[in-house]
Protein backbone atom coordinates (compact mmCIF):
# COMPACT_ATOMS: atom_id res chain seq x y z
CA UNK A 1 0.00 0.00 0.00
CA UNK A 2 1.07 3.17 -0.75
CA UNK A 3 1.83 5.74 2.43
CA UNK A 4 -0.33 8.53 0.78
CA UNK A 5 -3.40 5.71 -0.01
CA UNK A 6 -5.24 6.60 3.93
CA UNK A 7 -4.89 10.47 3.41
CA UNK A 8 -6.13 9.77 -0.26
CA UNK A 9 -8.94 7.47 0.49
CA UNK A 10 -10.92 11.20 2.37
CA UNK A 11 -10.04 12.19 -1.79
CA UNK A 12 -13.53 12.99 -3.02
CA UNK A 13 -13.65 11.22 -6.24
CA UNK A 14 -15.71 8.67 -8.47
CA UNK A 15 -16.78 6.37 -5.49
CA UNK A 16 -16.72 9.63 -2.56
CA UNK A 17 -19.15 12.05 -2.67
CA UNK A 18 -18.53 14.17 0.52
CA UNK A 19 -15.72 16.37 1.44
CA UNK A 20 -13.13 16.14 2.80
CA UNK A 21 -12.57 19.66 4.54
CA UNK A 22 -14.57 20.87 7.37
CA UNK A 23 -16.88 18.58 9.16
CA UNK A 24 -16.06 15.40 9.34
CA UNK A 25 -19.52 13.87 11.53
CA UNK A 26 -21.83 14.27 8.71
CA UNK A 27 -23.10 11.42 7.28
CA UNK A 28 -21.22 10.33 3.64
CA UNK A 29 -23.20 9.35 0.70
CA UNK A 30 -22.49 5.68 -0.37
CA UNK A 31 -22.35 4.34 -3.52
CA UNK A 32 -22.15 7.13 -5.93
CA UNK A 33 -21.58 5.52 -9.36
CA UNK A 34 -19.75 8.15 -11.86
CA UNK A 35 -20.08 7.15 -15.47
CA UNK A 36 -17.62 8.47 -18.09
CA UNK A 37 -17.45 8.44 -22.16
CA UNK A 38 -14.05 8.28 -23.68
CA UNK A 39 -12.86 11.27 -25.40
CA UNK A 40 -12.45 9.25 -28.55
CA UNK A 41 -15.64 8.35 -28.67
CA UNK A 42 -18.29 11.58 -27.19
CA UNK A 43 -19.62 13.25 -29.87
CA UNK A 44 -21.59 16.23 -27.38
CA UNK A 45 -22.95 18.06 -30.22
CA UNK A 46 -24.39 14.97 -32.05
CA UNK A 47 -27.69 16.44 -33.55
CA UNK A 48 -27.49 19.24 -31.30
CA UNK A 49 -30.04 21.63 -33.13
CA UNK A 50 -32.36 19.14 -34.45
CA UNK A 51 -32.91 17.83 -31.03
CA UNK A 52 -32.52 20.95 -29.48
CA UNK A 53 -35.34 22.58 -31.79
CA UNK A 54 -37.78 19.15 -32.22
CA UNK A 55 -37.07 17.84 -28.68
CA UNK A 56 -37.35 21.16 -26.78
CA UNK A 57 -40.25 22.08 -28.62
CA UNK A 58 -42.32 18.87 -27.57
CA UNK A 59 -40.80 18.97 -23.94
CA UNK A 60 -41.78 22.66 -23.12
CA UNK A 61 -45.25 22.57 -25.60
CA UNK A 62 -45.92 20.12 -22.58
CA UNK A 63 -45.28 22.45 -19.98
CA UNK A 64 -47.62 24.71 -21.19
CA UNK A 65 -51.21 23.86 -19.87
CA UNK A 66 -49.62 24.66 -16.72
CA UNK A 67 -48.38 28.09 -17.30
CA UNK A 68 -50.90 29.71 -19.85
CA UNK A 69 -53.41 29.81 -17.36
CA UNK A 70 -51.83 32.32 -14.77
CA UNK A 71 -50.02 33.90 -17.09
CA UNK A 72 -52.92 34.60 -19.11
CA UNK A 73 -54.63 36.04 -16.03
CA UNK A 74 -51.66 37.98 -15.38
CA UNK A 75 -51.75 39.20 -18.62
CA UNK A 76 -55.33 40.34 -18.59
CA UNK A 77 -55.01 42.10 -15.52
CA UNK A 78 -52.31 44.38 -16.99
CA UNK A 79 -53.83 45.30 -20.05
CA UNK A 80 -57.37 46.15 -18.08
CA UNK A 81 -55.14 48.09 -15.36
CA UNK A 82 -53.75 50.04 -18.34
CA UNK A 83 -56.77 51.02 -19.89
CA UNK A 84 -58.18 51.91 -17.04
CA UNK A 85 -55.86 53.89 -15.53
CA UNK A 86 -55.65 55.74 -18.97
CA UNK A 87 -59.49 56.24 -18.57
CA UNK A 88 -59.20 57.56 -15.42
CA UNK A 89 -57.04 60.10 -16.40
CA UNK A 90 -59.25 61.40 -19.64
CA UNK A 91 -61.52 63.92 -19.94
CA UNK A 92 -64.63 61.26 -20.33
CA UNK A 93 -63.30 60.04 -16.83
CA UNK A 94 -63.73 63.27 -15.21
CA UNK A 95 -66.93 63.91 -16.95
CA UNK A 96 -68.30 60.69 -15.80
CA UNK A 97 -67.39 60.69 -12.59
CA UNK A 98 -68.60 64.62 -11.54
CA UNK A 99 -65.16 65.58 -11.14
CA UNK A 100 -65.59 68.40 -13.93
CA UNK A 101 -63.45 71.50 -13.35
CA UNK A 102 -60.97 70.18 -10.78
CA UNK A 103 -58.39 70.17 -12.58
CA UNK B 1 -3.45 14.99 -12.63
CA UNK B 2 -1.64 12.98 -9.70
CA UNK B 3 -0.84 16.40 -8.17
CA UNK B 4 -4.12 17.47 -8.43
CA UNK B 5 -5.31 14.71 -6.26
CA UNK B 6 -2.54 15.07 -3.70
CA UNK B 7 -1.34 18.85 -3.29
CA UNK B 8 -3.38 19.98 -0.66
CA UNK B 9 -5.04 23.20 -2.37
CA UNK B 10 -5.34 21.58 -5.35
CA UNK B 11 -7.70 18.64 -4.18
CA UNK B 12 -9.60 21.48 -2.96
CA UNK B 13 -10.20 22.35 -6.40
CA UNK B 14 -10.44 19.16 -7.74
CA UNK B 15 -13.25 18.03 -5.23
CA UNK B 16 -15.35 20.80 -6.67
CA UNK B 17 -14.69 21.85 -10.05
CA UNK B 18 -13.35 18.35 -11.36
CA UNK B 19 -13.87 14.88 -9.94
CA UNK B 20 -17.18 16.21 -8.71
CA UNK B 21 -20.02 13.52 -8.97
CA UNK B 22 -22.82 15.60 -10.58
CA UNK B 23 -26.08 13.64 -11.61
CA UNK B 24 -26.34 12.55 -15.11
CA UNK B 25 -29.76 14.22 -15.62
CA UNK B 26 -29.28 18.39 -14.25
CA UNK B 27 -30.86 20.17 -16.69
CA UNK B 28 -29.63 23.93 -17.93
CA UNK B 29 -31.59 24.89 -15.26
CA UNK B 30 -28.89 23.61 -13.10
CA UNK B 31 -26.35 26.49 -14.51
CA UNK B 32 -27.65 29.46 -13.16
CA UNK B 33 -25.23 28.27 -10.18
CA UNK B 34 -21.87 29.18 -12.23
CA UNK B 35 -23.46 31.79 -13.99
CA UNK B 36 -23.78 33.68 -10.32
CA UNK B 37 -19.88 33.31 -9.76
CA UNK B 38 -19.08 34.61 -12.76
CA UNK B 39 -21.42 37.42 -12.16
CA UNK B 40 -20.09 38.40 -8.20
CA UNK B 41 -16.21 37.37 -10.30
CA UNK B 42 -16.80 40.25 -12.80
CA UNK B 43 -18.72 42.81 -9.87
CA UNK B 44 -15.58 42.51 -8.20
CA UNK B 45 -13.48 43.22 -10.62
CA UNK B 46 -14.67 45.72 -12.50
CA UNK B 47 -15.97 47.00 -8.76
CA UNK B 48 -12.49 47.16 -8.27
CA UNK B 49 -11.30 49.00 -11.11
CA UNK B 50 -14.57 51.65 -10.48
CA UNK B 51 -13.08 52.21 -6.98
CA UNK B 52 -9.32 53.87 -7.80
CA UNK B 53 -11.44 56.70 -9.81
CA UNK B 54 -14.26 56.89 -7.89
CA UNK B 55 -14.56 59.81 -5.30
CA UNK B 56 -17.05 59.33 -2.34
CA UNK B 57 -17.31 63.16 -1.44
CA UNK B 58 -20.82 64.53 -2.11
CA UNK B 59 -20.00 67.25 -3.72
CA UNK B 60 -17.45 64.94 -6.15
CA UNK B 61 -19.18 61.24 -6.51
CA UNK B 62 -21.12 62.25 -9.33
CA UNK B 63 -18.40 64.18 -11.37
CA UNK B 64 -16.17 61.80 -10.52
CA UNK B 65 -18.76 59.21 -12.53
CA UNK B 66 -18.07 61.55 -15.30
CA UNK B 67 -14.60 61.29 -15.12
CA UNK B 68 -14.86 57.41 -15.28
CA UNK B 69 -17.20 57.82 -18.19
CA UNK B 70 -15.43 60.41 -20.69
CA UNK B 71 -11.49 60.54 -19.12
CA UNK B 72 -10.65 57.50 -17.74
CA UNK B 73 -9.24 54.77 -20.43
CA UNK B 74 -12.32 52.42 -21.37
CA UNK B 75 -14.00 53.76 -18.28
CA UNK B 76 -17.49 53.77 -19.59
CA UNK B 77 -17.14 50.05 -20.75
CA UNK B 78 -16.27 49.39 -16.75
CA UNK B 79 -19.14 51.22 -15.50
CA UNK B 80 -21.80 50.07 -17.84
CA UNK B 81 -20.54 46.19 -17.26
CA UNK B 82 -20.97 46.91 -13.59
CA UNK B 83 -24.03 48.61 -13.96
CA UNK B 84 -25.92 46.27 -16.04
CA UNK B 85 -24.03 42.61 -14.35
CA UNK B 86 -25.91 43.88 -11.60
CA UNK B 87 -29.57 43.55 -13.34
CA UNK B 88 -28.13 40.01 -14.80
CA UNK B 89 -26.77 39.13 -11.41
CA UNK B 90 -30.71 39.82 -9.93
CA UNK B 91 -32.03 38.05 -13.27
CA UNK B 92 -29.80 34.73 -12.34
CA UNK B 93 -30.22 34.99 -8.86
CA UNK B 94 -34.04 35.14 -9.29
CA UNK B 95 -34.08 32.39 -11.92
CA UNK B 96 -31.93 30.57 -9.62
CA UNK B 97 -34.61 30.55 -6.89
CA UNK B 98 -37.09 29.76 -8.94
CA UNK B 99 -35.45 26.41 -10.17
CA UNK B 100 -34.93 25.76 -6.21
CA UNK B 101 -38.96 26.59 -6.07
CA UNK B 102 -39.97 24.24 -8.32
CA UNK B 103 -37.48 20.98 -8.26
CA UNK B 104 -37.90 21.33 -4.21
CA UNK B 105 -34.22 21.59 -4.12
CA UNK B 106 -34.89 23.34 -0.55
CA UNK B 107 -36.45 20.25 1.11
CA UNK B 108 -34.10 18.15 3.48
CA UNK B 109 -30.96 17.39 3.15
CA UNK B 110 -30.60 20.68 1.51
CA UNK B 111 -32.27 22.80 4.05
CA UNK B 112 -29.30 24.79 5.18
CA UNK B 113 -28.18 25.24 1.62
CA UNK B 114 -31.47 27.21 1.25
CA UNK B 115 -31.28 28.56 3.85
CA UNK B 116 -27.93 30.40 3.12
CA UNK B 117 -28.83 30.93 -0.03
CA UNK B 118 -31.35 33.07 1.49
CA UNK B 119 -29.11 35.52 3.44
CA UNK B 120 -27.25 35.27 0.45
CA UNK B 121 -30.65 37.35 -1.32
CA UNK B 122 -30.83 39.93 1.55
CA UNK B 123 -26.84 40.64 1.61
CA UNK B 124 -26.93 41.08 -2.40
CA UNK B 125 -29.73 43.28 -2.47
CA UNK B 126 -28.45 45.30 0.70
CA UNK B 127 -25.23 45.57 -2.08
CA UNK B 128 -27.08 46.60 -4.95
CA UNK B 129 -28.88 48.94 -2.65
CA UNK B 130 -25.80 50.35 -1.44
CA UNK B 131 -24.42 50.84 -4.96
CA UNK B 132 -26.89 52.28 -6.75
CA UNK B 133 -26.33 55.23 -4.03
CA UNK B 134 -22.95 55.80 -4.87
CA UNK B 135 -22.76 57.45 -8.56
CA UNK B 136 -24.92 60.30 -6.70
CA UNK B 137 -27.74 61.04 -9.12
CA UNK B 138 -31.50 62.25 -8.33
CA UNK B 139 -32.56 58.45 -7.59
CA UNK B 140 -29.53 57.74 -5.51
CA UNK B 141 -30.18 60.06 -3.26
CA UNK B 142 -34.07 60.01 -3.15
CA UNK B 143 -33.93 56.05 -3.37
CA UNK B 144 -31.56 55.91 -0.75
CA UNK B 145 -33.40 58.98 1.96
CA UNK B 146 -36.66 56.87 1.36
CA UNK B 147 -34.62 53.46 1.95
CA UNK B 148 -33.23 54.49 5.54
CA UNK B 149 -36.20 56.34 6.95
CA UNK B 150 -37.93 53.32 6.31
CA UNK B 151 -36.20 52.10 9.63
CA UNK B 152 -37.48 54.64 11.76
CA UNK B 153 -40.85 52.78 11.68
CA UNK B 154 -38.74 50.99 14.38
CA UNK B 155 -40.96 51.84 17.43
CA UNK B 156 -38.91 53.67 20.38
CA UNK B 157 -35.29 53.39 18.58
CA UNK B 158 -36.20 54.00 14.98
CA UNK B 159 -35.22 57.55 14.73
CA UNK B 160 -31.83 57.38 17.03
CA UNK B 161 -30.94 54.01 14.37
CA UNK B 162 -31.72 55.64 11.23
CA UNK B 163 -29.32 59.14 12.54
CA UNK B 164 -26.45 56.40 13.46
CA UNK B 165 -26.73 55.12 9.83
CA UNK B 166 -26.60 58.68 8.63
CA UNK B 167 -23.96 59.90 10.81
CA UNK B 168 -25.85 62.93 11.01
CA UNK B 169 -29.21 64.61 11.10
CA UNK B 170 -29.86 64.11 7.48
CA UNK B 171 -28.32 62.40 4.84
CA UNK B 172 -25.08 63.99 4.24
CA UNK B 173 -20.94 63.61 3.61
CA UNK B 174 -20.68 61.05 6.03
CA UNK B 175 -23.24 58.40 5.09
CA UNK B 176 -21.92 58.40 1.32
CA UNK B 177 -18.52 57.31 2.73
CA UNK B 178 -19.94 54.86 4.62
CA UNK B 179 -21.91 53.59 2.08
CA UNK B 180 -19.00 53.30 -0.42
CA UNK B 181 -16.81 51.25 2.63
CA UNK B 182 -19.75 48.55 3.13
CA UNK B 183 -20.52 48.49 -0.87
CA UNK B 184 -16.70 47.76 -1.20
CA UNK B 185 -16.78 45.05 1.83
CA UNK B 186 -20.39 43.26 1.66
CA UNK B 187 -19.31 41.48 -1.70
CA UNK B 188 -16.09 39.81 0.01
CA UNK B 189 -18.78 38.69 2.45
CA UNK B 190 -20.99 37.46 -0.31
CA UNK B 191 -18.41 35.81 -1.42
CA UNK B 192 -17.48 33.90 1.35
CA UNK B 193 -21.28 32.85 1.86
CA UNK B 194 -21.21 31.84 -1.78
CA UNK B 195 -18.19 29.22 -0.26
CA UNK B 196 -20.40 28.50 2.64
CA UNK B 197 -23.46 27.48 -0.25
CA UNK B 198 -20.95 25.37 -2.12
CA UNK B 199 -19.71 23.71 1.20
CA UNK B 200 -23.25 23.24 2.30
CA UNK B 201 -23.99 21.58 -1.63
CA UNK B 202 -21.48 19.16 -1.75
CA UNK B 203 -22.18 17.15 1.53
CA UNK B 204 -25.27 15.90 -0.05
CA UNK B 205 -25.03 17.01 -3.29
CA UNK B 206 -26.98 18.67 -5.87
CA UNK B 207 -30.99 18.26 -6.26
CA UNK B 208 -31.93 16.89 -9.96
CA UNK B 209 -35.43 17.39 -12.08
CA UNK B 210 -36.79 14.25 -10.88
CA UNK B 211 -36.38 14.85 -7.44
CA UNK B 212 -35.20 11.14 -6.18
CA UNK B 213 -32.03 10.28 -5.17
CA UNK B 214 -29.02 10.19 -7.87
CA UNK B 215 -26.36 8.16 -6.87
CA UNK B 216 -26.43 5.50 -9.14
CA UNK B 217 -25.86 7.81 -12.11
CA UNK B 218 -23.33 10.95 -12.26
CA UNK B 219 -21.11 12.28 -14.06
CA UNK B 220 -17.44 14.05 -13.38
CA UNK B 221 -17.66 17.56 -13.00
CA UNK B 222 -15.14 18.24 -15.59
CA UNK B 223 -15.43 18.09 -18.67
CA UNK B 224 -19.08 17.11 -19.02
CA UNK B 225 -20.44 20.12 -16.61
CA UNK B 226 -17.69 22.50 -16.91
CA UNK B 227 -18.44 22.81 -20.45
CA UNK B 228 -22.02 22.70 -20.27
CA UNK B 229 -21.82 25.40 -17.76
CA UNK B 230 -19.21 27.49 -20.28
CA UNK B 231 -22.19 27.62 -22.83
CA UNK B 232 -24.59 29.76 -20.58
CA UNK B 233 -21.68 31.72 -19.73
CA UNK B 234 -20.75 32.32 -23.40
CA UNK B 235 -24.37 33.25 -24.12
CA UNK B 236 -24.18 35.53 -20.97
CA UNK B 237 -21.65 36.73 -22.24
CA UNK B 238 -22.87 37.81 -25.41
CA UNK B 239 -26.07 39.35 -24.63
CA UNK B 240 -24.11 41.53 -21.91
CA UNK B 241 -21.88 42.83 -24.28
CA UNK B 242 -25.28 43.80 -26.95
CA UNK B 243 -26.63 45.69 -23.35
CA UNK B 244 -23.21 47.28 -22.69
CA UNK B 245 -22.40 48.12 -25.99
CA UNK B 246 -26.05 49.45 -27.56
CA UNK B 247 -28.47 49.57 -25.02
CA UNK B 248 -26.49 50.53 -21.72
CA UNK B 249 -29.26 52.10 -19.98
CA UNK B 250 -31.78 50.53 -20.82
CA UNK B 251 -32.17 49.00 -16.87
CA UNK B 252 -31.56 52.12 -15.50
CA UNK B 253 -33.23 55.04 -14.46
CA UNK B 254 -32.77 58.41 -16.23
CA UNK B 255 -33.50 60.55 -13.36
CA UNK B 256 -30.02 59.21 -12.04
CA UNK B 257 -28.41 60.86 -14.78
CA UNK B 258 -29.19 64.65 -12.71
CA UNK B 259 -27.05 65.28 -9.59
CA UNK B 260 -28.62 64.66 -6.54
CA UNK B 261 -30.23 67.70 -5.01
CA UNK B 262 -31.83 67.33 -1.85
CA UNK B 263 -34.07 70.64 -2.51
CA UNK B 264 -35.74 68.88 -5.39
CA UNK B 265 -38.22 65.85 -4.96
CA UNK B 266 -38.15 63.58 -8.03
CA UNK B 267 -41.68 63.21 -9.78
CA UNK B 268 -41.88 59.34 -8.90
CA UNK B 269 -38.90 58.04 -6.58
CA UNK B 270 -38.36 54.01 -7.82
CA UNK B 271 -35.31 51.63 -6.99
CA UNK B 272 -33.90 49.50 -9.77
CA UNK B 273 -35.61 47.32 -11.06
CA UNK B 274 -34.72 44.27 -9.14
CA UNK B 275 -36.13 45.80 -5.76
CA UNK B 276 -39.96 46.16 -7.30
CA UNK B 277 -41.24 43.33 -6.41
CA UNK B 278 -40.42 44.38 -2.84
CA UNK B 279 -40.77 47.69 -2.99
CA UNK B 280 -44.81 46.91 -4.02
CA UNK B 281 -44.99 44.87 -0.98
CA UNK B 282 -44.04 47.33 1.44
CA UNK B 283 -46.29 49.79 -0.14
CA UNK B 284 -49.28 47.59 -0.12
CA UNK B 285 -49.79 48.28 3.41
CA UNK B 286 -50.51 51.29 4.71
CA UNK B 287 -49.01 51.41 7.94
CA UNK B 288 -45.13 52.07 7.65
CA UNK B 289 -44.12 49.75 10.24
CA UNK B 290 -46.15 46.37 8.94
CA UNK B 291 -45.22 47.83 5.60
CA UNK B 292 -41.61 47.38 6.43
CA UNK B 293 -41.87 44.02 8.04
CA UNK B 294 -43.90 42.86 4.97
CA UNK B 295 -40.85 43.86 3.11
CA UNK B 296 -38.52 42.10 5.05
CA UNK B 297 -40.53 38.94 5.97
CA UNK B 298 -41.45 38.32 1.96
CA UNK B 299 -37.56 37.96 1.85
CA UNK B 300 -37.32 36.35 5.21
CA UNK B 301 -40.33 33.82 4.58
CA UNK B 302 -38.40 31.70 1.58
CA UNK B 303 -37.21 30.17 5.09
CA UNK B 304 -40.21 28.91 6.09
CA UNK B 305 -40.83 26.33 3.09
CA UNK B 306 -38.94 23.28 3.75
CA UNK B 307 -41.89 23.46 6.75
CA UNK B 308 -44.25 24.22 5.10
CA UNK B 309 -44.19 21.92 2.04
CA UNK B 310 -45.46 18.68 3.77
CA UNK B 311 -45.44 16.95 0.48
CA UNK B 312 -43.80 13.36 -0.07
CA UNK B 313 -42.71 14.25 -3.16
CA UNK B 314 -39.50 16.62 -3.81
CA UNK B 315 -40.37 18.85 -6.67
CA UNK B 316 -43.02 19.41 -8.92
CA UNK B 317 -42.21 17.30 -11.76
CA UNK B 318 -44.74 14.82 -10.63
CA UNK B 319 -46.84 17.45 -9.27
CA UNK B 320 -49.16 18.56 -11.50
CA UNK B 321 -51.24 21.29 -9.09
CA UNK B 322 -47.91 22.20 -7.83
CA UNK B 323 -46.56 23.50 -11.48
CA UNK B 324 -49.86 25.04 -11.60
CA UNK B 325 -48.59 26.94 -8.41
CA UNK B 326 -45.26 27.59 -8.79
CA UNK B 327 -47.01 29.40 -12.33
CA UNK B 328 -48.89 31.32 -10.37
CA UNK B 329 -46.22 32.39 -8.08
CA UNK B 330 -44.46 33.56 -10.79
CA UNK B 331 -46.79 35.92 -12.24
CA UNK B 332 -48.08 37.18 -8.73
CA UNK B 333 -43.92 38.12 -8.50
CA UNK B 334 -44.20 39.82 -12.33
CA UNK B 335 -46.96 41.62 -11.45
CA UNK B 336 -45.48 42.79 -8.02
CA UNK B 337 -42.84 43.85 -10.20
CA UNK B 338 -45.14 46.15 -12.52
CA UNK B 339 -46.85 47.33 -9.57
CA UNK B 340 -43.93 48.56 -7.97
CA UNK B 341 -42.74 50.83 -10.99
CA UNK B 342 -46.52 52.50 -11.22
CA UNK B 343 -47.98 55.56 -9.23
CA UNK B 344 -49.80 54.37 -6.03
CA UNK B 345 -52.86 55.37 -7.98
CA UNK B 346 -56.18 53.32 -7.99
CA UNK B 347 -56.13 49.75 -10.02
CA UNK B 348 -52.33 49.86 -8.55
CA UNK B 349 -52.99 50.18 -5.37
CA UNK B 350 -55.63 47.60 -4.97
CA UNK B 351 -53.95 44.80 -7.08
CA UNK B 352 -50.69 45.40 -5.66
CA UNK B 353 -52.54 44.51 -2.16
CA UNK B 354 -54.19 41.58 -3.98
CA UNK B 355 -50.72 40.36 -5.07
CA UNK B 356 -48.58 40.53 -1.82
CA UNK B 357 -51.34 38.90 -0.07
CA UNK B 358 -51.61 36.01 -2.86
CA UNK B 359 -47.49 35.99 -2.09
CA UNK B 360 -47.86 35.12 1.66
CA UNK B 361 -50.40 33.24 0.97
CA UNK B 362 -48.90 31.07 -1.67
CA UNK B 363 -45.99 30.45 1.11
CA UNK B 364 -48.44 29.94 3.94
CA UNK B 365 -51.34 28.20 3.00
CA UNK B 366 -50.96 27.03 -0.83
CA UNK B 367 -47.74 24.84 -0.14
CA UNK B 368 -48.97 23.02 2.63
CA UNK B 369 -52.77 22.39 1.68
CA UNK B 370 -51.59 20.99 -1.58
CA UNK B 371 -48.61 18.50 0.00
CA UNK B 372 -51.29 17.79 2.59
CA UNK B 373 -53.71 17.16 -0.17
CA UNK B 374 -51.62 15.15 -2.72
CA UNK B 375 -50.14 13.15 0.66
CA UNK B 376 -53.59 12.20 1.59
CA UNK B 377 -54.72 11.49 -1.72
CA UNK B 378 -51.90 8.95 -2.15
CA UNK B 379 -52.47 7.35 1.26
CA UNK B 380 -56.27 7.19 0.01
CA UNK B 381 -54.98 4.96 -3.59
CA UNK B 382 -52.60 2.47 -1.74
CA UNK B 383 -54.27 1.72 1.05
Amino acid sequence: MQPTTPRMSEMPGPKVYNLWWGDKSVQRQKGVVTYAVSPWRQRAAKNMFRSYIFNGYRRLSQQAPYWIIPFAIGYGTYTWARSHDEWQNSKAAHVAGGHHGEH
Amino acid sequence: MRLLKKQVLLRFINSYVVDSPQPANISYLWNFGSLLATCLGLQILTGIFLAMHYIPNVDLAFTSVEHIMRDVNNGWAVRYTHANVASFFFIFVYAHIARGLYYGSYKSPRVLVWAIGVIILVVMMATAFLGYVLPYGQMSLWGATVITNLLSAIPFFGQDLVELIWGGYSWNNATLNRFFSLHYLLPFLLAALAIAHLILLHTHGSNNPNGIGSTTDRYSMHPYFTFKDLVTIFLFFLVLSIIVFYYPNLMGHSDNYIPANPMQTPASIVPEWYLLPFYAILRSIPNKLLGVIAMFGSLLILLILPLTDVSRIRGSTFRPFMKLAFWFFVVDFIILTWIGSQHPNTPFVEIGQIATAFYFLWFLVIVPVLGLAENTLMDIATE
